[in-house]
């Protein structure tokens, strides 16, 4: 794709595996509850409090289209940090596991595949594989675009 | 220099529009394309039209000007969408972007720029066909504001102003050199001639080294408005003496001048005559008219006289602009503003942020104390708290500022805003030393802007409609501010016709926002203005009446967590009130819990605590009677759907029987209602903490806050449940009624 | 901070060199240091050349200092003006009280 060789983070939700572009990733915390906002749609978990900050939190996994994650010990919060031209943003997603990062040059990336539209094509920044495992790249900043989430809220409120 | 910060602000914020722009057109290339879109991108390039015109950036104003009546036409569907105009719009944007960039003298100076813009609104003419001739008659608007009497058709070369400057002794030492207003002056246009007069300079034991002793006469070749000038010299107004003599300036006026000034007339005469303001000839014709009429009376004499001459003809000219009879208005703390420190806002918020999470630390040790049930540790935690309140208090005091400054940025606009209109205005200023919140004055320029347009351009009648009322041919227009319980009022008052209840009805009927057998309360009626996309201006006017600007002007003040009403009287006038709270970045609140969720009440808005289980329900709706007194009132649980946890079974009996429940009665405004909670959890120190964009359409809600233990409470917005609280009784009201009868 | 030299010569002249800074930072300790009790000759020599910042307290500072010359009888020149003073005088047009100056003591030397 664009650059020759990135860096993601690569985590697990429900057995399937997704990157993120290493950069657009601050930390990751462990889940130690959250506080739900009112009237939400399912894919906002709600808030938690991130030394001083609050911040949301995504469910990754309705967001993508599937049931919600469940939470279990070993739940974590990847937190994001979203500099888009419209505002700069952080938010948490929930992830099962988080794995590792990885170096995947632009030639192992292939365009998001036509086949089982399961994630809006949008959404995919490309597909990589490694050992035999597909993962798939986010684009953070259409999945998780602030602008788009509002208006997500907003029809669920009315 | 700080007017170098003014126009800062303008380029950001015009910065921010074309980016948000770009951000839309880019969907719009994409194919999306809805009324909110194209009501954004009108907006952006609105505010960026109206800014640049305050600043008289006329290359700016002139050219977006057919941009924004594009994008109007757009809205109002009357052409469609497409590729084309798309990549059109595309290209302008780009170039207000290259405007912005450039002076109006580099954008005189500059073809190619000039050929984009002459391209551009060529290819614009297909969409803009219908309005295009009215763009011409408009163009230019605010350099026909400095010529509209005798030399409106004079060459803009020839346009030469004179500024008379003297300033504060102090002004040196407050950091502001003479230096850097003549560097300004000259990036407005040519300084023909600057004389700097060193007679008040004193002898070696009296001189201070840092005390100002010039004074100059400038003779400026500019096509800058009168605004732009003037705001040349913002910042050293107190205590200085500023005369600016506009192109149009007569003689008499130049007398009048000469006359104010404290050197001596036949010198200043000369000095005048050098900076080719005066020609020798005509100088020498008014002294001898003077000497005439003073003739036997001595030097002083001539000076009186020369004033009581000008006086009795009624000569002395409006246009002579004289900042020195402002200089009463201008009030205390604006005259300290010398002595003030400058900070960078950065480093004052980091502060603030701080001392937020001082208090909340201290809470946390509070909480910890009183458990330890050891008396003299919770002593010192007391003495600990009084302090930590004491530092957040002066913290908070640092961000705080007299609306004065942003009341007289309103005076330009008005007089410039009233000759365009053809109208006489009068503004008024009460209460300039209010203060508030720095982030606060900084949010409220624009919808100040709109409100104060608004009222000139609808509100006030023109001077015949007036004549034939019999009112005062001269409008008043009144800025205040008053503090109010723990709220800052704003309010813009007009004597001017009031609002048109039955052309708001129509106009609304006719755009569809309300039913033609809707009824409406005047209150209700009035808000109608607030809707966007609504105006009751009959013609598009260069300044209002595209029914932009009251709705940004109705969201702008709601995100400041507040809120605005009107009050008007057909004939008499209207009255426009701003209610915002003291500060934004830390509140006193009361903790309540409703269903595990907790939440706080901003503090200002409780009038009383009472037990539910004392009052019944009035017929089975959410209304109780305290005290003779049908009070509304919301319930936590039910509006906010909170189930806790385990209890999601329950949820539907719980509707129906709702368990014991405090309630809180708050006021805001003149409206009360009461929200139930399951507890009371007592007073509380709050940090407000934003929740960010993407919960902004959760009314009720206006932000977050940390509790002691860490766990996340969310800050109710009571304007907004008091609104649901009442709109909710009215419903339940209407079908009880019907149930009865 | 502005470094100021002055020498009295023996030809019957004073010659002050004016260096560095002359704003408003300092002005009133130049001023109270140098100038304030400053006794000159018949002929005083200015040199400003080496001023490499100057702002309105720095030039009230220099026609101060001209006018407590003047004041003594003594005569000045410019001996050098330098970008910074000039400069200013441009923008202000006070070029009567430097340039000219300036031009004014060339002339006389012709005419020595």
């Amino acid at each position: 794709m664009v650059e020759k060789s990135s860096q993601f983070l690569t985590f697990t939700i429900a057995d399937e595996h997704f990157g993120m572009d290493l950069h657009q990733t601050r930390e990751i915390i462990e889940y130690a509850g959250i506080t739900q906002v009112p009237l939400m749609p399912q894919f906002i978990s709600g808030v938690i409090n991130l030394r001083g900050e609050v911040v949301p939190v995504i469910d990754l996994s309705v967001r993508l289209g599937r049931q919600p994650i469940t939470i279990h010990k070993r739940t974590c919060v990847i937190v994001i940090e979203l500099h888009t031209s419209e505002q700069h943003c952080v938010l948490g997603l929930l992830a099962d596991a988080v794995n590792e990062v990885i170096d995947i040059s632009s030639s192992n990336i292939e365009d998001a595949p036509a086949f089982g539209a399961k994630i809006r094509a949008e959404f995919i920044q490309g597909i990589a594989k490694k050992d035999d495992e597909f993962i798939v790249l986010l684009d953070a900043e259409k999945t998780l675009s602030p602008r788009e989430l509002a208006h997500l809220v907003e029809a669920e409120l009315q | 220099m700080s007017l170098d910060a003014v126009l800062q602000t303008f380029y950001v914020e015009a910065q921010e529009h074309l980016e948000s722009m770009e951000n839309v057109l880019l969907k719009m290339d994409e194919g999306e394309c809805d009324d909110e879109m194209l009501n954004e991108i009108f907006r952006s390039a609105h505010t960026i039209k109206g800014s640049a015109g305050i600043f008289g950036l006329d290359h700016i104003v002139n050219f977006t000007h057919v941009v924004e009546n594009v994008l109007d036409r757009a809205r109002d569907n009357e052409i469609t969408v497409e590729k084309a105009l798309i990549d059109i719009i595309f290209k302008c944007r780009d170039h207000i972007q290259s405007l912005v960039g450039v002076t109006l003298d580099e954008f005189n100076a500059q073809t190619d720029l000039q050929k984009t813009d002459s391209d551009l609104l060529e290819a614009l003419m297909p969409w803009a066909s219908e309005s295009s001739n009215q763009t011409i008659t408009e163009k230019d608007p605010i350099a026909e504001i400095t010529t509209d009497n005798a030399q409106a058709n004079e060459e803009a070369s020839d346009k030469f102003w004179h500024i008379s400057l003297r300033l504060s002794t102090d002004c040196l030492k407050n950091g502001m050199d003479p230096l850097s207003f003549i560097k300004f002056l000259s990036s407005l246009g040519e300084i023909k001639h600057i004389e700097t007069i060193i007679d008040n300079f004193p002898t070696a034991s009296d001189y201070d080294a840092e005390t100002l002793y010039f004074a100059y006469e400038i003779s400026l070749q500019s096509d800058a408005n009168l605004e732009a000038i003037e705001n040349t010299f913002m910042f050293v107004q107190d205590d200085s003496d500023i005369s600016i003599l506009p192109p149009s300036a007569k003689v008499d006026d130049y007398l009048a001048l000469i006359d104010k000034l404290p050197e001596e007339n036949q010198r200043l005469g000369d000095i005048l005559v050098n900076c080719g303001s005066l020609t020798k000839h005509s100088l020498e014709l008014a002294l001898i008219s003077q000497s005439k009429e003073t003739s036997g009376s001595g030097e002083e004499g001539v000076n009186h006289k020369l004033g009581e001459l000008l006086t009795e003809q009624h000569k002395v000219p409006e246009t002579v602009v004289n900042a020195a009879l402002n200089k009463q208005q201008q009030n205390k703390s604006q005259s300290q503003e010398g002595k003030q420190i400058r900070i960078d806002s950065n480093r004052l918020d980091h502060l603030i942020n701080l001392i937020g999470e001082l208090v909340i630390n201290q809470q946390r040790i509070d909480l910890l104390s009183k458990n330890s049930k050891n008396p003299p540790l919770i002593e010192a935690v007391d003495d600990f708290e009084n302090f930590t309140n004491q530092i957040r208090d002066a913290a908070l005091s640092l961000r705080m500022v007299p609306i004065g400054g942003t009341f007289q940025r309103f005076k330009r606009l008005v007089r410039d805003t009233a000759q365009e209109l053809g109208k006489e205005v009068e503004l008024t200023i009460d209460g300039a030393e209010t203060e508030l919140d720095r982030l606060m004055v900084e949010k409220l320029g624009d919808p100040l802007t709109h409100i104060v347009r608004n009222a000139m351009d609808h509100g006030l009648e023109s001077i015949e409609e007036r004549r034939a009322v019999g009112k005062s041919v001269k409008g008043q227009l009144k800025l205040s501010a008053y503090h109010e319980a723990s709220h800052i009022v704003i309010a813009i008052s007009d004597d001017g016709n009031g609002i048109d209840k039955e052309r708001v009805r129509e106009k609304a009927i006719e755009k569809g926002i309300i039913n033609a057998d809707s009824q409406l309360t005047d209150n209700e009626l009035f808000h109608l203005i607030f809707h966007p996309g609504f105006s009751t201006a009959a013609a598009v006017t260069n300044l209002s009446g595209r029914g932009v600007g009251m709705d940004v002007v109705k969201r702008n003040v709601e995100a400041l967590q507040g809120s605005i009403d009107i009050s008007s009287q057909t004939g008499v006038g209207s009255e426009f009130k701003i209610r915002l709270p003291l500060t934004l970045a830390i509140i006193d609140g009361f903790h309540v819990e409703a269903k595990g969720t907790h939440f706080i009440i901003p503090q200002a808005t409780i009038i009383e605590c009472i037990d539910l289980a004392n009052h019944l329900d009035i017929k089975g709706r959410h209304c109780i009677n305290l005290r003779g007194e049908m009070i509304p009132y919301l319930n936590m649980a039910e509006i906010f759907n909170l189930t806790s946890g385990d209890e999601h079974s329950l949820k539907d009996t719980m509707l129906q029987h709702p368990p014991k429940r405090e309630l809180v009665i708050v006021q805001f405004g003149s409206d009360v209602a009461g929200i139930a909670v399951d507890t009371l959890n007592g007073e509380i120190q709050t940090v407000v903490k934003p929740l960010g964009p993407i919960f902004k359409a959760l009314k009720g809600i206006g932000g977050s806050s940390l509790l002691g233990n860490g766990d996340i409470a969310f800050i109710l917005d009571v304007p907004q449940l008091i609104e649901l609280a009442i709109s909710n009784e009215i419903t339940n009201k209407i079908t009880s009624d019907e149930r009865i009868s | 901070m502005a470094d100021i030299k002055i020498t009295q010569k023996r030809d019957n002249s004073t010659e002050i060199i004016i260096s560095g800074e002359l704003t408003i930072y300092c002005v009133m300790e130049v001023y109270q240091e140098y100038f304030q009790q400053l006794k000159v000759k018949e002929i005083t020599l200015l040199q400003l050349g080496s001023i490499t910042e100057i702002d309105t307290a720095g030039v009230q500072l220099l026609i101060m200092l001209m006018k407590i010359i003047s004041e003594q009888n003594s005569n000045y020149q410019i001996t050098s003006l330098g970008e910074a003073v000039t400069d200013y005088s441009n923008l202000f047009q006070l070029n009567r009280y430097f340039i000219d100056f300036e031009m004014i003591s060339i002339e006389r030397e012709d005419q020595q």
